[in-house]
């Protein structure tokens, strides 16, 4: 098969396995839904293995698609080392997330366990088709299929109320940044009349045309205020998807849905969607400096932003989700300086130690019987072993420590940051990474202690809990192993070693401009051992308590964080409650109250003039042709305007 | 060709259909029963023949009256199958005012 | 009596000239063969075989027309009839092929649907046929008598229809609302076409152009014509703000009778609208494009943002096919550019949309069709609870049909979206467009909240029947939404769609 077929059955598997399961999946026995659904995906990930070894890269273009005067959409995928490298993290940790879903959604009935396996190979098939993408079309289709999933699998429990909000909270924030992609996408294709990456980038990138020479008609004059605005419409996607400030207030609330969701979509995969967008679009931002500067100031501030809330969160899932937008920020702040692939490194690495501490947060859950209140645990060390060992793995790693992955990433995305010269920006998003590892330290420390050290809580819901079933723990212990180990392909951060993943993917994303120095190296230590030390003092302030807690120190603080900078209130009252009027009591009945004071108003004038006429009781067939003859008014004032102008 | 000398061309017949016209669309929008809708309605329909045959009148062309003739037929095809509506609704339920026409909404 | 006429008019007719109109016309005239025979039948033959031979009747009747207007399309001689008053054109064939397509659609889907409710199929055939042939007549139009006739004969046949559950008060609210806003439009437009006729002294569209072309200075009798025309029609094509009849009359009515109106009138109106303003008025394009953008910015809204809150799929569909409406009007508007490949381009989308909108609408309709009981329709979002588990087949065909209205690709309704919105854009209304893609963003949401209920669970687990007729309309809907999306499509735009339409403009 030639790499055509391969990328081609990468992103079909999946999408079989969904039809699969969407049409026979709840009548078929369980063991059905239970191979169908993961298998899919792991044969995606062993064909996406053929061609990383073939070393695949290539434009493959099937047939011409869409053909429309200027407007031409081949069906063409892009198969090149960015793409192939997330899908592998794609279908790897997908893979192994589907199949801890195995165990964990077991307790559902036939046919919500089916609709389960469809919704996730629907979602996998999205973020493949998403990656894989060679025009804005397809990037678009895939960009909205992955929201799309994504809302069905938050609401995936929609008994809840809680659960169907938090889906509609998550569609309407997608929804925005789907408009932003699509606008961005329109303004690129009118400037460059193409729709694919490949000559987009290619009209981008040749030399500039010169005053005088007559060269606009074979290359558009580069025009760096809509490159700016493509850029920055893009950029409100790549926001979006990844709960960037200021749209990130779905994001936590998406962790209604079942833990393997949050740990495949909402940690793994879909929000760093938006990095590998900035990743991808490089060569735009690397002119729209606007723009670019914008993603690391938005991806530095999001990490402190997000991170500061963490420290206060009581819900373990809610903790990790703040972690999360906060490790994105990261991501964003290493794209936004111009350091691609190490953003990338990072984005594997979380996906890795992420994956592993929502899953290991499943399996607590799971054993306190779906409790997620942290104050109500305590003292699980000894009783949950195998987890709490593989969740101080995935702490560590995201605290930032020797040997583990989270190390080399993170600290090579600051070491990048500190080190870009002559760029006193990078040295404020570096400055304001560094006091987020700190608090990254301070807050996964509190998570831990909190769980799993001192003595259980009187709260706790089970005496004695039950280790997970080794469906549920296998994956959990092999993404425990790629954290401990997976740092070595690329030790950058300590100036000496491999750098595997930057080799790998410099072909695409462009190398490095820069390099860093000792003072690189030695920050990175410092940062270890400081961040390390205040996951230590989080002992003595949640369980020894033997420090006098912050929050009583400074109690106007504890309550913003607690209230999230107050986000969700001031949305509230600037957009939800408008909304809601409108939608409510307008939308609904626009037919009735707004088109019955209009009636009542022009009966009063009426009334007063010809008193007779009473249309002060309105009935609706009269407001529809009320409504009909303003409608025919406002029509003929504005044909005469037209037509006397 | 002027009929009944010079002061009384065109335009009253056209002013007088306009008029006509507008006073079956109030007519529509302030009465109640739904008879008396459907009729004003015909009104309206009434005061396009007028205008019609005085355009017809004015121009000198036949096929203003051709058109007035089928817009006849077409309003008396409409009022019946208008009456035989509204009188199966007045047998199932007294429906005198056109605002008791108002279950479907929203 | 003064002779109105100053020349004398031949009135000498002779068989072959009678003979040539009447082939123009073949489809319609096939059809009302078969309409005036559905009525005998209905009288003659006994009560309890009278239904099905009815429909047996219109089965043939439909077929054959679909067949007449295919073999015109590909061998007939196509040009004007009746000394202009009609015509058997491109254009108008390809409507009357739709139209008959769509009188099987519903034939099919209507027939188990009244059996089950227990209504007198005979006449329900009888009346869907004379609305067929009525939007036939109104495609066919050449002249403003015509066209107004082929309006009245559609519109009464569906105030009748629309009342079909006589006893349910809500399908008599239904016609009489339709009756009274719709005879009330009706005369919008007459006094419209009465001022166009003052103004330029003749009925037949093409002649009216001429006139037009000739007379530089606008006549505010034509102007007002325009308006009184424009608003009539956007009431027919159910654009806001003249639209408030759809969601009651849609809801009302019974299904099969809502889901043939969503989709024939519309396109019918659209018809009409293109070939009165784009072929009658191309000269005063600028004027009537100022009204048809406003109309299709309001409806797009107003439409999208109406169908949110809604949860009757019945009143949630009618809201979209007002949003719909207000996307197709994109196209119209780029129809009335003078660059002819705009105008072209522009026409060819309204076709092309028009042609899937009626399989992807239609499709969705039936699928709710088939949820009436005995009693009344199901129509509540939550009666579409567990479609999954009780017809898988019908749950992925709903999904098909949704996916496709909200416009997402690979369905064909992307394509049509596509192709309306790239022809608004060189046509240059882009700021019409751009509320047109946030809008349909927006729309995404309501047509999917319908398919949660089709995939979650539900306590009812019992089969669906189907009957093998209504089965077939919705595979075949299904079918061509899916398939019209891929590769073929630029192929049947290009080619198919630039004939129909290529007579059009100044």
């Amino acid at each position: 098969m030639n790499t055509g077929q391969l990328a081609l059955l990468v992103l079909l598997l999946p999408a079989a396995g969904a039809i699969v399961l969407a049409g026979r999946g709840w009548r078929l026995p369980r063991i059905w839904t239970k191979l169908v659904g993961p298998g899919v995906v792991w044969a995606s990930f062993v064909v996406t293995l053929v061609l990383f070894i073939n070393q695949a890269s290539e434009d493959v273009t099937y047939f011409t698609w869409i053909k429309s005067g200027s407007f031409v959409v081949p069906f063409n995928l892009l198969i090149d080392n960015l793409s192939i490298f997330m899908c592998l993290v794609i279908t790897g940790v997908g893979a192994l997330i589907v199949t801890y879903a195995v165990g964990y959604m077991a307790p559902e009935n036939d046919a919500s366990y089916a609709r389960f396996f469809t919704y996730m190979d629907v979602f996998i098939f999205s973020m493949l088709l998403l990656v894989l993408a060679g025009n804005f079309v397809f990037l678009i289709v895939g960009w909205a299929l992955v929201g799309l999933s994504s809302y069905l699998l938050i609401g995936f429990w929609y008994q809840r109320r809680s659960a169907v909000l938090a889906a509609r909270k998550a569609f309407v924030m997608n929804v925005i940044g789907d408009v932003g992609m699509i606008l961005g996408a329109f303004v690129l294709f009118t400037t460059y009349h193409s729709v694919t990456f490949a000559q987009v980038f290619q009209s981008l990138t040749s030399a500039p045309c010169l005053p005088g020479n007559f060269c606009a008609d074979i290359r558009p004059i580069h025009d760096s205020s809509s490159l700016e605005l493509a850029a920055f419409l893009l950029l409100v996607g790549a926001v979006a998807k990844s709960a960037q400030l200021p749209l990130h207030t779905w994001l936590p609330d998406a962790m209604e849905g079942p833990t393997p969701v949050s740990a495949l979509i909402h940690a793994a995969t879909m929000v760093t969607a938006g990095v590998y967008l900035v990743g991808r679009m490089h060569p735009i931002y690397d002119v729209a400096v606007y723009a670019h500067a914008a993603v690391a100031i938005i991806g530095a501030v999001t990490a402190l932003f997000a991170a500061s809330i963490a420290i206060v969160q009581t819900d373990i899932k809610r903790v990790l989700a703040y972690s999360t937008m906060s490790q994105i920020g990261y991501m964003f702040l290493a794209v936004g300086v111009g350091a691609y692939s190490a953003a990338f490194f990072h984005l594997m690495a979380h996906a890795f130690f992420k994956a592993l501490l929502f899953m290991a947060a499943g399996n607590v859950i799971h054993a306190m019987h779906d409790e997620q209140d942290m104050r109500k645990y305590g003292g699980l060390f000894r009783q949950l072993p195998r987890t709490s060992w593989s969740f101080l793995i995935g702490s560590l790693s995201l605290v930032g420590v020797i040997p583990f992955i989270g190390f080399f990433s993170k600290e090579q995305i600051l070491g990048a940051a500190f080190s870009k010269p002559d760029d006193t920006l990078s040295l404020i998003v570096w400055g304001i990474g560094f006091v987020t590892a700190l608090i990254t330290g301070f807050y996964t420390g509190r998570m831990w202690w909190m769980s799993f050290a001192g003595k259980p809580s009187p709260q706790r819901p089970v005496e004695h809990p039950h280790e997970a079933p080794p469906v549920m723990l296998i994956p959990v212990m092999v993404l425990a192993v790629l954290a401990t180990v997976g740092g070595v392909i690329q030790t950058r951060a300590l100036g000496f070693g491999p750098q595997a993943v930057s080799d790998f993917l410099d072909t695409v994303v462009g190398k490095q401009a820069w390099q860093g120095g000792i003072a690189d190296v030695v920050l990175s230590l410092v940062t270890m051992i400081l961040a390390g030390l205040l996951f230590l003092a989080a002992y003595r302030f949640y369980v020894e308590r033997t420090w006098k807690a912050w929050s009583t120190r400074f109690p106007w603080l504890q309550t913003l964080l607690e209230r999230k900078y107050y986000f969700d209130e001031a949305y509230n009252f600037a957009f939800v409650r408008p909304m809601d009027a409108i939608a409510e009591g307008g939308l609904t009945h626009v037919e009735q109250p707004l088109i019955d004071g209009v009636v009542v108003g022009t009966g009063l004038v009426t009334e007063a003039g010809a008193g007779s006429l009473s249309l002060t009781q309105s009935g609706y067939f009269r407001n529809y042709v009320l409504v009909f003859l303003a409608g025919a008014c406002i029509a003929a004032i504005l044909i005469l305007v037209r037509a006397s102008s | 060709m002027s009929i009944g000398g010079s002061q009384l061309d065109a335009s009253w017949f056209l002013l007088l259909g306009a008029v006509l016209f507008t006073l079956g669309a109030i007519g529509v929008l302030v009465r109640r029963n739904p008879l008396v809708i459907l009729i004003c309605i015909e009104l309206m329909l009434n005061a396009v023949n007028l205008t019609l045959i005085t355009f017809s009148r004015q121009l000198q062309n036949p096929e203003g009256q051709l058109f007035a003739l089928m817009v006849m037929t077409v309003a008396a095809a409409e009022a019946v199958v208008g009456l035989a509506i509204l009188v199966e609704i007045f047998r199932v339920r007294d429906a005198e005012d056109i605002d008791d026409l108002s279950e479907l909404k929203g | 009596m003064m002779p109105l006429a100053a020349t004398a008019v031949d009135l000498t007719y002779s068989w072959s000239q009678a003979l040539a109109d009447l082939s123009q016309i073949a489809p319609i005239a096939t059809l009302t063969l078969f309409l005036l025979f559905a009525i005998v039948v209905d009288l003659a033959l006994p009560k309890s075989r009278r239904g099905d031979a009815v429909a047996m009747v219109a089965a043939v009747g439909y077929v054959l027309s679909l067949a007449t207007a295919f073999y015109r399309w590909n061998y007939g001689d196509n040009g004007p009839a009746y000394q202009g008053y009609a015509t058997g054109d491109k254009f108008s064939l390809f409507f009357e092929m739709l139209f008959a397509v769509l009188g099987i659609l519903t034939l099919a889907v209507s027939h188990s649907y009244l059996k089950r409710r227990r209504f007198v199929a005979g006449e329900f055939h009888v009346l869907i046929l004379a609305a067929v042939i009525g939007m036939m007549v109104l495609a066919s139009a050449t002249s403003l008598v015509t066209a107004f006739l082929g309006l009245e004969l559609l519109s009464i046949s569906l105030y009748i229809v629309c009342g079909y559950a006589r006893g349910e008060t809500k399908s008599q609210e239904s016609a009489a609302k339709y009756l009274l806003v719709g005879g009330f439009a009706s005369a919008f437009v007459l006094y419209g076409m009465a001022l166009v006729y003052g103004g330029t002294g003749t009925t037949l569209i093409p002649d009216i152009a001429k006139t037009l072309q000739a007379s530089s200075s606008s006549n505010p009798l034509i102007l007002l014509g325009i308006v009184l025309m424009g608003v009539g029609f956007a009431f027919k094509i159910s654009a806001a703000p003249f639209h408030m009849w759809t969601p009651d009359v849609y809801q009302g009515a019974p299904i099969p009778v809502t889901a043939f109106m969503s989709v024939g009138t519309k396109a019918a109106g659209f018809a009409m609208v293109i070939r009165i303003f784009a072929g009658g008025l191309p000269h005063l394009a600028p004027e009537w494009q100022v009204l048809l953008a406003f109309v299709a910015a309001t409806s797009m809204i107003v439409g999208n943002l109406m169908a949110i809150v809604q949860s009757s799929l019945k009143r949630l569909l009618a809201y979209s096919g007002v949003a719909q409406a207000g996307y197709v009007l994109i196209g119209v508007i780029a129809g009335g550019q003078a660059d002819p490949a705009v105008r072209a381009a522009g026409l060819a989308s309204v076709l092309f949309y028009l042609f899937v909108y009626m399989f992807m609408n239609f499709g969705a309709f039936a699928v709710v069709t088939a949820l009436a009981g005995p009693e009344g329709d199901r129509d509540r979002l939550s009666d579409l609870e567990g479609l999954y588990r009780r017809s898988p087949l019908m749950a992925i065909l709903m999904t098909v049909f949704m996916l496709s209205l909200a416009g997402f690709p690979p369905f064909v309704g992307f394509f049509g979206k596509l192709f309306l919105f790239t022809a608004g854009v060189s046509a240059g209304y882009t700021w019409l467009v751009v509320v047109a893609v946030v809008m349909s963003v927006v729309s995404v949401y309501y047509y999917v909240r319908v398919l949660i209920p089709v995939w979650s669970s539900s306590v009812r687990t019992d089969k669906l029947e189907w009957s093998v007729s209504s089965t077939m309309a919705i595979v075949l809907s299904g079918a061509l939404s899916l398939v019209l999306g891929l590769y073929p499509t630029t192929v049947l735009i290009a080619s198919t769609l630039g004939v129909p339409i290529s007579f059009f403009g100044p």
